[in-house]
């Protein structure tokens, strides 16, 4: 039986779908056979940071709506093996996926794979709302802002009133919280919330701090996720989130400012 | 047979069942209807409840009958309950309702709810009673109570007692910080100007004499 895990958020543009890729390929390159499905009907995008936008032939709205078979609609990852995709449709409106739809695509790929991550839309409604009902768990992306924060917030009040396991009175959707867009200077600067901050507010555990980069642009550019950026700040702190996820212990990194980059800034620097 | 006695609008009403069983006699009905009408004096509204077979042209008759029959002792049909023999709209002018859908739940005072799990922004709990909170309550979430709310984790949100009226209501945080605090509708909202004394700390609100918010530390 696959783990199920949503990436959500509430926010939109506070980088699920940048964590849904990198995420997705950090346990494929872990040896877990992995599948990401884009819930963000009408967007699409999820194939575009994965570069493989060209292969599309079928999407997870095919498969929902018995147009096509889960084999002729998941694509497989250019780099790795073990890595599967299950586009969204850019056509089709949101009314087309179903929960009992979806359901059953979900249940299909449990027999198949070793985790199913769920990139989640923005927003409270429908799309949202399947994205996160069959999660067992769930990776809440949160930027170091107040709107981002108090939108978490609500998703966590979904999670533990609306999903299937709490409908159905199972255990608690374990919910750990991702903080992207960590721009540890203006955080200092106290212009963005704080990872204590943000913490005392939401009350989990979080699983990772992402610094903001523009390594990420360069990526999705390139149709390339994040994670697979060697050596980037950006990369080092998704392959934690993996490692966290899995149950390795590994501390917080790029979390401090860099005090020299201050100091050049404030005094002007010798370029 | 009286079989229960349905309150409607905590108290204002009530309604009669009286269960109506094929080849029931139309003396043993005005029985009934005497009883009933010994028993209580204001409730006139008897509701009727047919179980078991019965056909449509007898029902009608049978009906007429109890509706004179009612009449004579002063009571009125006020309506037949919907169940498995009876499904149309309306018999002789006389409304089928669904009773389960247009009665309110019994009103119950003073039962405490007790909430465990966190209360998320966007989540309103409300009790016609007590409420405690033995988690947090997030920014922009409601509590919402009659009587007295107690919250055991931080405090944020909006927190409302006394809702109808009861002055005598109390708030207790154990960390204060919320966005709004009201007893017995007198309110004031915290933005910025929370002195530093009450912020995070044991708090307790109550009404004064002149009914204004009274926030006491209860801690040292
Ligand atoms: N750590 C980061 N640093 C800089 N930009 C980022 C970061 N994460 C995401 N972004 C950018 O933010 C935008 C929204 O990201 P995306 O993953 O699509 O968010 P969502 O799926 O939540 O709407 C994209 O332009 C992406 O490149
Ligand atoms: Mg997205």
């Amino acid at each position: 039986m696959a783990k199920i895990i949503v990436i959500t958020s509430g926010k939109g543009g506070v980088g699920k779908t940048t964590t849904s890729a990198s995420f997705a390929t950090g346990l494929a390159l872990r040896g877990h056979k992995t599948v990401v499905i884009d819930f963000d009907i009408g967007l699409r995008n999820l194939d575009l940071i994965l570069g493989c936008e060209r292969r599309v032939v079928y999407d997870f709205v095919n498969v929902v709506q018995g147009e096509a078979t889960l084999h002729q609609a998941l694509i497989k990852d250019k780099n790795c093996d073990n890595l599967f995709i299950l586009a969204a449709s850019q056509t089709k409106d949101k009314e087309a996926l179903t929960q009992e739809g979806v359901g059953l695509v979900i249940e299909d790929l449990s027999k198949d794979f070793d985790y199913i991550v769920c990139d989640s839309p923005a927003g409270i409604e429908r799309g949202a709302f399947l994205a996160l009902y069959f999660a067992d768990e769930a990776i809440v992306v949160t930027n170091p802002e107040v709107s981002s924060v108090r939108d978490s917030d609500r998703i966590l009040g979904l999670l533990a009133s609306k999903s299937k396991r709490a409908v159905e009175g199972q255990d608690k959707i374990n919910a750990r919280l991702l903080i992207t867009r960590y721009n540890p200077a203006r955080v200092e600067s106290g212009e963005m919330l704080s990872i204590t901050d943000i913490e005392d507010i939401l009350r989990i555990p979080v699983v990772g701090v992402i610094p903001e980069s523009t390594d990420v642009l360069q990526a999705s550019n390139t149709g390339t996720p994040a994670i697979s950026l060697k050596g980037t700040d950006v990369s080092e702190a998704y392959c934690d989130v993996v490692s966290r996820f899995l149950g390795e212990n590994k501390p917080l990194r790029f979390t401090q400012a860099d005090k020299k980059g201050i100091f050049k800034r404030i005094f002007g620097g010798a370029r | 047979m009286i079989r229960n006695n349905l309150k409607l609008n905590h108290g204002t009403f009530d309604y009669y069942v009286l269960q109506i069983t094929p080849g029931i006699k139309l003396e043993d009905i005005d029985n009934k209807f005497l009883h009933f009408k010994a028993m209580c004096e204001e409730n006139k509204n008897i509701v009727l409840d047919f179980s078991g077979e019965f056909d449509f042209a007898n029902l009608s008759n049978l009906l007429l009958d109890i509706n004179d029959t009612a009449r004579v002792h002063g009571l009125i049909i006020h309506s037949i309950m919907e169940n498995k023999c009876i499904k149309v709209h309306g018999i002789l002018g006389i409304p089928v309702i669904n009773l389960p859908n247009t009665t309110k739940i019994p009103h119950i005072y003073n039962r405490t709810l007790i909430v465990d799990e966190p209360v998320r922004s966007g989540i309103k709990i409300e009790n016609d009673g007590d409420i405690v909170v033995t988690t947090f309550v997030s920014d922009n979430a409601e509590i919402i109570a009659s009587g007295n709310i107690h919250i055991y984790g931080e405090a944020r949100g909006r927190i409302i007692a006394g809702i109808s009226g009861n002055k005598q209501s109390r708030i207790f945080m154990q960390s204060f910080n919320p966005e709004l605090i009201s007893i017995s509708g007198i309110y004031k909202t915290l933005e910025n100007e929370l002195p530093q004394n009450i912020m995070h700390k044991t708090v307790m609100i109550s009404l004064d004499d002149k009914d204004r918010l009274l926030l006491t530390p209860l801690t040292k």
